[in-house]
């Protein structure tokens, strides 16, 4: 023990990691249940406490044989550490047949403790730079290497059952042993190797994390710690061979006396610069370890053929795609994106709940780098490829969470998705073998997302025509009713007047009219149905002649007058006196008004007005019809002119008579003319058909 | 002797009206071409017979009869387009006295017409 006094810290250090341990002992002791498991657990915690205490042992010893006695304890208690760690990873995770390992590993710690006696493990104690340390003896090294198989088949048993473990709280629970072993061996090593006093404070940070996360449950990602922790025990033992190698050589060719600062310095740099890769690929082979699942192709494949095996939905199928994508790549969000119909991308599915990627347009340059490459678009070829450089920086912030853009390619080399990949969770870029496992998952799903694709269009092309199946059916119903009514007329008209022999001439008048009324309606109704047939084969043309319009109103109200006479309404007709003659089609727009009034006589009050205006307007001939009928809603101005609508007159739900075909007709000879026809709100008090035709 | 037919079609109105006027020349027929013109008219006034459409532009005619039944026991012949088994069977669960299917022969409504007031409490 040199100098004390200067270091306060390299004295007492190994005293706070003991009371670290202390403490995470009464925590355990707190909140489990007492098994088997946890008393080896604070046996190991023990033992721990035990290193602690010998090296404060060690450091505050007033000469160098006592130093001896707490340096060998030392070894015992991290030996005893590594066994009854093995120890604990059988219990816990109840393996089988390792009862001779197991056995064997307590006599190895036996044979230690009785070599420990002699000097064949540590020869004796001289005084370092930094205070007492041991001069090793032959047997250390071949112990220390069974130690540590030792400390390998416990973690080894551990691994293997957290991978067939599916129970949310075991696999935590062996990740916190796991976690324990790496904070114990991470502190040897450190401790061992470096002889640096302050790695006693790197050792208490990580045990007050293990307590943290063991405590709070829920406020650390464990899976995080220990990836990280394991990575940082392996480069530990990596760095520690070059170091010890780097430094002996130094401290050989160069005088102990020069073994200043400096040389220190270059060593820390020349590990600074190897620390990057090594950190990287430590971190990949850890990664490896633990998500083994995801190098696994045909494992994952396999999953993803039995899922969509039995999904047809597009939407099912591209939710268990991204839910697959983002368990293989361990990514945070996975997207996927199907064409949509304005020529874009939109989003189908999304791996995360709040989904924050939006839909691609069309013009994006995504899309054109994609289509022309086709491979996959990684972040950083947005700052190299230069037909990337028109994205905006909106649109740069929007993606730039994301990671990789993969497309998925047809047969037919069409771009038929794109799967969007962000970040991994453990904040690493994607390796190639990632892309690998992309690239094989987008080829082999190009043909399920296709066919699910088509599959969906193709179901709602059959709905659609089991609709427009459904509305014929029912629109038979009506052709059938409302060629029945007018027939009923004629033929009850026609049986008395063939069956009764005593009628008065006014009554017979009156049948005949009654028949030759219900004829002309019969013929009208058939008339309207041929028409529409005739246009929906296209067929129906028209004849333009010069017409004046006043002879087709005069025609239209006499024909028009008794329906509304019957239902006392009144019809008022207003026509420009200047209206030149107008080039159409006489017979077909005499039809159109006669249908516009009907409708308007139809749905409109007893009682009330209705108005057909006639001007001319800028080269246009413009009809109005004013009607008092309930105001039609925006959201139905379209649909009334669609086949087989039929409105509903009041709100109790009765059907109005007539086929519903005959603003169909309407609207299709205003179009044959080369005019439209819309409906505008008689501010609330009925509505106005405007139809207007180039004159 | 008083009729009152409920029926949207002018023409078929006209027809049975001409039906009753030959039977019955003094016959005062009343034509309603919707349900609540038609109950309006049956609670004003006194009628023998109610020819009732099922298909009116504002409710349906069962709807008309069921309000019918509600205050009176008048017989209700329904004349309609419908053959349909279970509209019969709805039209005589819902209280009406006959029921025939346009287009219809004058001897057989009139029989019907007859028949159903003579059985009618009245």
């Amino acid at each position: 023990m040199i100098n004390s006094s200067s270091n306060f810290l390299y004295l007492m250090s190994p005293l706070a990691s003991v009371f670290v341990t202390l403490v995470l002992a009464i925590v355990i002791f707190r909140s489990t249940s007492q098994s088997k498991g946890t008393s080896i657990f604070y046996a190991i915690l023990l033992s721990v406490a035990l290193i602690g205490i010998s090296t404060f042992g060690i450091r505050a010893s007033p000469n160098i044989h006592l130093a001896l006695f707490w340096g060998k304890v030392m070894i015992w208690a991290g030996m005893a550490v590594y066994v009854l760690f093995y120890h604990l990873s059988i219990v816990y995770t109840n393996i089988k047949g390792q009862r001779i390992p197991l056995i064997a590993s307590y006599l190895f710690l036996l044979a230690i403790s009785a070599l420990l006696t002699t000097n064949l493990i540590i020869d004796r104690m001289r005084t370092e730079s930094y205070g007492y340390g041991p001069v090793i003896g032959p047997v250390a090294i071949p112990a220390s290497i069974i130690g540590l198989v030792v400390i390998g088949g416990g973690t080894y048993n551990l691994i293997k059952r957290y991978k067939a473990s599916t129970s949310y709280e075991e696999k935590n629970r062996i990740l916190y042993l796991i976690i324990g072993i790496g904070a114990t061996v991470i502190g040897l090593v450190i401790d061992q190797a470096f002889n640096i006093p302050f790695s006693h404070w790197g050792y208490i940070v990580f045990c007050l994390l293990c307590t943290i996360a063991i405590v709070k449950y829920h406020l650390l990602d464990v899976k995080f710690i220990v990836r990280r922790s394991l990575s940082f025990l392996i480069i530990s033992f990596i760095i520690a061979i070059p170091y010890v190698v780097v430094l002996s050589i130094l401290n050989q060719v160069l005088q102990p006396a020069t073994s200043q600062w400096w040389v220190h310095a270059l060593v820390i740099l020349l590990l600074a610069v190897l620390l990057r890769p090594l950190y990287s690929w430590a971190q990949n082979v850890v990664d490896r370890l633990f998500y083994r699942n995801r190098y696994n192709f045909l494992a994952a494949l396999e999953e993803f053929s039995r899922e969509t095996h039995v999904i047809d939905d597009i939407n099912n199928l591209g939710s268990s795609l991204v839910r697959l994508i983002s368990k293989a790549l361990t990514a945070s969000n996975v997207c996927l994106l199907l064409p949509s119909d304005s020529g874009g991308f939109t989003v189908i599915a999304c791996s995360k709940e709040t989904n924050s990627f939006a839909d691609i347009e069309i013009q994006s340059p995504i899309l054109d780098w994609l289509n022309q490459n086709k491979r996959i678009l990684r972040l950083r070829d947005f700052s190299i490829s230069p037909q990337l450089q028109s994205l905006i920086k909106k649109e740069l912030d929007k993606i730039s969470e994301f990671e990789m853009f993969v497309p998925v390619i047809s047969k037919k080399q069409d771009l038929v998705a794109i799967i969007v990949v962000s970040g991994n969770v453990s904040a690493q870029p994607y390796s190639r073998e990632d892309e690998q496992l992309i690239t094989t998952v987008a080829d082999r799903v190009s043909v399920e997302l296709e066919n699910a694709r088509l599959y969906s269009r193709e179901k709602n092309i059959q709905d659609e025509l089991r609709l427009q199946n459904d509305q014929k059916t029912e629109f038979l119903h009506l052709v059938a009713h409302e060629l029945k009514t007018p027939l009923t007329a004629v033929v009850s008209s026609s049986d008395i007047l063939s069956e009764e022999d005593n009628i008065s001439q006014e009554m017979k008048k009156r049948l005949i009219s009654n028949i030759q009324t219900s004829a002309n309606n019969l013929d009208r109704r058939v008339r309207e149905l041929l028409d529409f047939v005739r246009i929906q084969i296209n067929y129906a043309e028209i004849k333009p002649e010069p017409s004046d319009m006043s002879n087709i109103l005069t025609d239209v109200e006499s024909q028009m007058r008794v329906l509304f006479d019957n239902k006392n309404q009144q019809l008022s007709l207003i026509i420009e006196d200047t209206l030149p003659k107008v080039y159409i089609d006489k017979d077909k727009l005499e039809q159109v008004l006669i249908n516009l009034l009907s409708n308007a006589n139809k749905f409109s009050p007893s009682g009330s007005e209705i108005v057909l205006r006639v001007a001319a307007e800028k080269e246009n001939l413009v009809v109005r019809v004013e009607d008092c009928a309930t105001v039609i809603p925006d959201g139905d101005k379209n649909s009334v002119f669609e086949p087989y609508h039929r409105s509903i007159s009041t709100e109790n739900g009765g059907q109005t008579p007539g086929l519903g075909l005959g603003l169909t007709i309407v609207k299709r000879i205003v179009e044959l003319h080369g005019g439209t026809i819309w409906i505008e709100n008689r501010s609330n008090k009925g509505n106005t058909f405007i139809l207007s035709i180039p004159i | 002797m008083k009729a009152l037919i409920i029926e949207d079609s002018v023409e078929v109105a006209e027809a049975v009206s001409l039906c009753l006027q030959v039977q019955w020349p003094d016959i005062e027929i009343s034509v309603a071409v919707e349900g609540f013109i038609g109950l309006e008219r049956l609670k004003s006034g006194q009628y023998d017979v109610i020819i009732l459409d099922l298909n009116l532009p504002d409710v349906s005619g069962y709807d008309v009869l069921q309000q019918i039944r509600l205050f009176s026991n008048i017989p209700v012949i329904i004349l309609t387009v419908s053959g349909e088994e279970e509209d019969i069977a709805k039209g005589f669960e819902m209280g009406a006295n006959d029921y025939i299917v346009k287009p219809f022969r004058p001897r057989d409504l009139l029989s019907r017409i007859n028949s159903a007031i003579n059985r009618s409490p009245d």
